[in-house]
């Protein structure tokens, strides 16, 4: 008899890889997007390939060969960690066919250790990727026994293991937490962005482990920084002993240990199972609503406000795109007490930057973090089995799109303004730069909704199995959050460096003038593809 | 000894409603049990307690002797069910779906392709099974459904809404495939708002009212001269003292 979590695991794979629907499509286009697709995420693996290769041989040139599995070990750990804690929730709990699953003979831990197994695969390639380039460069500079390869791909495989448990382990603990408490929605939205906040602050101070004032500093420093982290965090360290000194023991220590874990972690979570799924599976209709006056709206206008109930209605949706939200207006908030040179220290690690070196920068830094992950992007798919409700409806597409953009404006423009009103108070910046930046600003916001609405329109998946597989993983999300990063960075540096010639103002305007083009062109797409 | 054992089941939801309020009722090898109800009166609660996807703490269901409490997967092992609005794995083609769920139940490769083929060409989907189930029409999602709740030959099949989709060849043949079961001794256990086909199909049936059973019974007892339809309005307007009781 075949085992049930290998089945369950197996079929998983299956149902939601785009590879199912390229066998068995004879829709050209269709087959076009899904091999661009593979091509794009093919590029992105490439990239950090390519990365990790480098680092580990620069590593190799400045005599910390032995340091290259910590940094490769650290890498994997804390990627698997942030990558999971954001969508353990989800996949764990929640997803579309537990009533499909829960009617077959699984035992709840078979259903979840699969889901486990499943979020596992997907984060793979990354954790491969950084693995084998680490090892490609280790192998370059140390020579090691042939042994030592088969060895670290191994046990590079266990690693991330143990920090995707602790994170699902806090996604269960959030649920569970949650599920005890009436308005249960809100508790676990308020709970994963405390996880959250902790997460990116622990990878702050991961990072801040690396970083100095200068670059003898960082190098003199990372023997003892690395070793510092495999003792603090044991399985590095036996990770580290085992693929450079050739010690079996810590190997059969971190096999051991996430062996029992493993067990350890999914007994517990499948205990209350079922229990916290019926709570958050079942509501109960109060039937005491009145009619009361009801007023008219446009249908754009209809559809904005539609996709905000969206949001604030799902946990997973909220903490993807909210959080960008919050936390700039949060860090907003810090500035003007602590001040915006404190905080850009922190980001900095001490280098010498001011908030006057960089104030034409200011739109960008906020932008990087409200812009990074727009609404648009994920809110066509999001319709999913829905999408016949706003189709058979006596309204254009055009109609659609304009309300999803509106949406994403009511929530982007008011953080972005805001923010940047409380970094230029805090920065001392003039009125005509507050208000240059308050119109680059708006420009921002009116790119980032409208080429999200373009790559989520362009790539709309709608037989998704799990919302996270659109609010996380999406092409559409990956296609927009990769330029826009890159484009953002380039401005942020060159407007740095031009108003150094043409002044902070005539920079920004500049900027503003470059994004509203853009932002015509991507109307353009959209409109295009509203004709579709 | 019954296939199908509810007793005294309750479930609370906020703490304070109940969706299903002391509800006992007992379906035997051969039955076809209707299960009546308005919208929200609590048929969906109670079938998704018995077949494990809803946790409950009050009473106690029992499938073929095991608890749906003690020994899930016992009871799984023997029960299909057939949810409204099946939510199937879209990406998969029908036969992928198929022989995922033969898998589950460990079913030989022999049978599964006969008991594919047996329903497939009943149902005539067969020829659509090699398609992506993102491409069905509800109906054939359906299909693919009840077949994937036959294909291990099931002691209980639960069902909620069965017809609804399905067109009328299919409903036909879901009949007959459901008197084929019980003389088989299978039980069948399903909710449906057309009284018409349950006062046809079944032989015993149980009328729910905000989560509890005001009546059930054969369907001779609760029926006499009058409709099913009668004694549903009858029963809903009104509280009706169960034939067992009196």
């Amino acid at each position: 008899m075949k085992d049930k979590t290998i089945i369950l695991f197996r079929t998983l794979l299956r149902s939601t890889s785009s590879f199912n629907i390229l066998k068995t499509t004879d829709d050209k286009k269709k087959k076009g997007k899904i091999i661009g697709g593979y091509i794009g995420m093919g590029m992105l693996y490439l990239m950090l390939i390519g990365y990790c290769f480098l680092t580990a041989i620069g590593f190799g040139y400045m005599g910390f060969i032995d340091q290259m599995a910590d940094m490769a070990a650290i890498m994997i750990c804390g990627l698997s960690f942030v990558f999971t804690i954001l969508k353990a929730g989800s996949y764990l709990f929640g997803f579309r066919e537990y009533e499909m699953l829960m009617a077959l003979p699984f035992s709840e831990k078979t259903i979840v250790s699969s889901k486990f197994l499943y979020m596992y695969m997907k984060n793979l390639p990354w954790n491969l990727s950084i693995s084998v380039a680490m090892l490609i460069g280790y192998g370059l500079m140390a020579r090691p026994a042939i042994y030592i390869y088969p060895l670290w791909i191994l046990l590079s495989l266990l690693l991330p293991v143990i920090p995707m448990l602790a994170a699902s382990f806090i996604g269960f603990i959030v649920a569970r937490i949650g599920t005890a408490f009436k308005h249960w929605k809100v508790v676990q939205t308020i709970l994963t962005f405390a996880f959250v906040f902790l997460a990116f602050s622990l990878r702050f101070i991961l990072e801040g482990l690396f970083r100095n004032n200068d670059v003898e500093d960082v190098l003199a420093g990372v023997s003892d920084k690395t070793q510092q982290i495999g003792s603090f965090y044991p399985p590095i360290g036996w990770f580290t002993k085992a693929v450079t000194g050739g010690n079996i023991l810590p190997a059969i220590l971190l096999i051991a240990l996430t062996a029992v874990l493993f067990e350890l972690t999914f007994r517990i979570i499948s205990g209350s199972y079922k229990k916290m799924n019926s709570t958050m599976k079942t509501s109960v209709a109060k039937q005491s609503f009145k009619m009361t006056t009801l007023k008219r709206k446009s249908p754009s206008q209809a559809i904005a406000e539609k996709e905000i109930r969206r949001l604030f209605g799902s946990t997973n949706y909220f903490v993807n795109v909210g959080f960008g939200y919050i936390l700039a207006l949060v860090l907003g908030v810090v500035s003007l007490f602590i001040g915006l040179d404190r905080i850009i220290g922190v980001v900095v690690q001490g280098a010498p930057v001011t908030s006057q070196m960089i104030l034409p920068a200011i739109p960008f830094v906020v932008y990087f973090l409200t812009g990074m992950a727009a609404m648009t992007t994920c809110s066509p798919s999001l319709e999913g089995k829905n999408y016949w409700i706003l189709k058979s409806s006596p309204l254009t597409n055009r109609q659609i799109y304009l309300g999803k953009i509106m949406a994403n404006l009511y929530l982007a423009v008011p953080a972005q303004l805001l923010t940047t009103l409380l970094f230029c108070i805090s920065a001392k910046a003039s009125f005509i730069e507050m208000v240059s930046f308050m119109i680059l600003g708006v420009a921002l916001c009116c790119f980032s909704s409208v080429f999200g609405c373009a790559c989520g329109i362009h790539f709309m998946k709608l037989d998704w199995e799990n919302e996270i597989e659109v609010i996380k993983q999406g092409t559409g999300v990956v296609v927009y959050m990769f330029p826009n990063m890159i484009l953002t960075t380039v401005l942020l540096l060159g407007s740095i460096f031009l108003s150094r010639v043409t002044g902070t103002v005539v920079t920004v305007l500049l900027a503003a003038l470059l994004y509203a083009a853009l932002t015509f062109v991507f109307a353009l797409r959209v409109e295009k593809l509203s004709q579709n | 000894m019954s296939v199908l054992r509810i007793e005294n089941y309750s479930k609370t939801y906020s703490g304070t409603k109940k969706a299903a309020d002391n509800i006992s009722l007992e379906v035997e090898s051969g039955d076809i049990y209707g299960f009546i109800g308005h919208n929200g009166a609590g048929k969906s609660t109670t079938i998704r307690a018995v077949v494990g996807v809803l946790d409950f703490t009050e009473g106690e269901i029992y499938i073929d002797g095991h608890s749906v409490k003690k020994e899930p997967l016992e009871c799984k092992k023997i029960t299909a069910y057939i949810p409204d609005n099946p939510d199937l794995y879209e990406n998969l083609t029908g036969i992928q779906y198929l022989n995922f769920i033969a898998d589950v139940f460990d079913i030989d490769s022999q049978t599964r392709q006969e008991r594919i083929k047996e329903y497939g060409d009943k149902l005539e989907i067969t020829s659509a099974l090699g398609d992506p189930i993102s491409s069905y029409s509800h109906g054939m999602k359906q299909k693919v459904a009840i077949i994937s709740a036959l294909i291990h030959d099931p002691k209980l099949i639960v069902m909620d809404e069965p017809f609804v989709g399905l067109d009328p060849k299919a409903a036909y043949m879901l009949k007959e495939i459901m008197h084929e079961m019980c003389k088989r001794g299978s039980a069948v256990f399903f909710s449906t708002h057309v009284l018409d086909v349950a006062e046809k199909l079944c032989n015993k049936v149980a009328i729910i009212k905000e989560g509890k059973i005001i009546t059930n019974g054969t369907m001779e007892e609760l029926v006499g001269d009058k409709s099913l339809e009668e004694v549903f309005l009858e029963g809903v307007t009104k509280e009706v003292v169960t034939p067992e009781a009196v």
